[in-house]
Parts: C-alpha cells; structure tokens; sequence
C-alpha cells in the first residue's frame, strides 16, 4: 500500500491517468465483444426457427 | 473422412470450424489475458522498483509499449488476411481481417493517450509532430478509415476488396512508425527491447513489461476471435 500511496505524489496522477482508462477500455471491449457474438447467436438461432418453421 | 490424413490451412476456412476452434483459442486467450493482466498490475505497481530517472511515471511504460506493438502488430495482421481473403477467395480471412481492426484503434488510441501522459512528466510536453508520433496518429487515422470504409459497404465481399487496399496501403506505414527514431532525429527515444542485445532494465521492470504484454497478446487475439465469430454469424444469417 506504501507503492500505492506513493504513487499519488509526484507523477502519480499521470501513472493513473494512463492506466485507468486502458483497463476499463479493455474489460469493456472484452464484454462488448462477447455481448455482440451472444446477440449473433441469438439472432442466428430465430434465424433458423424462421426458416424451417 | 481419414482421420489419418494431414490437416489443411483450408479446413478452418469453413465457418462452422472456424467457430468451433475460435471458441476454444479465445477461451484459453480470455483466461491468460485475466491472469497475466492482473500479475502485470501487481508486479508493475508494487514488485518493480522506483526508476532512478523517471520516477513513478515510466510505470505507464508497462502499458504503452505493448499497446503500440499490438498496434502495429494488428495493422499487419489486418493486410496479410486481406490478402488471403482477397487471393484466396477466403470469407473468413477477410472476416478476421475486420474483426481485428476495432481492437487494433483501440491499442492505437491507448499508446497515443499513455504516450501523451507520459511524455508530459519527462520531456515536459504532452505532445510532438515527431517521425514516430506523428506515423501512430496516421496509423489511428488509417484504422478509423479502415473500419468506416468496410462498415459503409453492405455487400461483404466488395467490403472486403476495398479494406484490403487501404490494409495494404496502410501498411506501408508500419515500417516507417517501427524505423522512424532510427531514420530520423526524433524526441522518442529508441527501442527500449531488443532481441539482440542484453536488457537495460532492473528484472522486475521486465518481468512486468513481459506480463503485461502477454496480457495485451492474449486480449488482442481473444477479442478479434470472438469479434470475428460474431461477424461470421451476422453475415451467414445475411447470406
């Protein structure tokens, strides 16, 4: 917690700057890609239902 | 089928095996991107040492290098399945090929951000029209092109032939980010890795360098494999 605390001295606002929005920009790509093939799934399965129904 | 007979780079050209393997691969990535991203963060943050020069704020560096080698790296990986695509009559070459640009901007707009926040602290400026600078905002403004030119093309395979000749064009790019602090005089300094010559970072800087990007590797590829999936669904139920 020290190296944590110290990190908000000095150039600290710029070590968070950076990190910060990457890992939300990369845990939100993560969930919007998985979010978009679960909808494809979707839709090509009522696809499917159309068409042989 | 002969079980025993050897297994062709066409065979996962069929979707329906492309899925089948993506979903495996991207699975795996999804779990290594987890666990090398979380171990970057400790040992970037509270393993790695203070730096005599820089500071705290050279720890952005876990972040930028490998965001701006994926950057290049996805740009590459962009043009060579467009040729495949286009060559070889491939669709899901070309399907990969667009499901990777998205992932590629955002790498790009990460090492521009972390750059610029990294820049300020230690050259005192958050930003320079230099070589290397100035080729990663193109390559951002060629992956931006990229994506508006495939997404405005409703019909998949002139998508394809029209992505593939900006991925081409723009690829001449890459070189030149890659070679810009050597052919000119740039603020950026040069390679801080290289493959033929020793480290000259503490082990614990490394280590978290190297975690960090494993994580980015494994991120880049899970995300273009389910992107490229979700895409080849969306385009079959079009089809």
């Amino acid at each position: 917690m020290n190296e944590l605390s110290s990190l908000l001295q000095g150039h600290g606002h710029f070590v968070w700057g950076a990190w910060l929005p990457c890992l939300v920009l990369l845990v939100a790509e993560a969930l919007l890609v998985r979010a978009r093939l679960r909808r494809a799934r979707a839709d090509a399965a009522r696809h499917l239902g159309e068409e042989s129904s | 089928m002969d079980r025993h007979a050897p297994t062709r780079w066409t065979t996962f050209a069929s979707p329906a095996r492309f899925d089948r393997l993506a979903a495996a691969v991207a699975r795996w990535c999804w779990a290594v991107a987890l666990v090398a991203g979380l171990a970057g963060l400790y040992v970037g943050f509270f393993v790695a040492p203070t730096d005599a020069t820089q500071g705290e704020a050279y720890r952005i560096l876990f972040i930028h290098v490998p965001a701006a080698w994926l950057s290049m790296i996805c740009y590459l990986a962009i043009a060579l399945w467009s040729v495949v695509g286009w060559v070889f009559k491939v669709r899901m070459a070309s399907r990969l090929a667009r499901a990777l640009a998205p992932s590629g901007a955002l790498y790009t707009a990460m090492a521009l951000w972390t750059g610029a926040l990294w820049g300020q602290p230690t050259w005192g400026t958050w930003w320079v029209w230099d070589a290397r600078l100035t080729s990663e905002l193109i390559l951002l403004l060629l992956y931006l092109g990229y994506i508006a030119l495939v997404e405005s093309i409703d019909d998949e395979r002139r998508a394809a032939q029209a992505g593939a000749l900006v991925a081409l064009v723009g690829a001449l790019n890459v070189p030149v980010i890659y070679f810009s602090v050597r052919w000119w005089n740039t603020l950026h300094q040069g390679a801080s890795i290289s493959l033929t010559a020793a480290p000259s970072m503490a082990q614990q800087m490394l280590l978290a360098l190297a975690l960090c990007t494993v994580a980015f590797w494994a991120h880049a590829i899970a995300a273009s494999l389910t992107r490229a999936r979700a895409i080849s669904l969306e385009q079959e139920a079009d089809r």
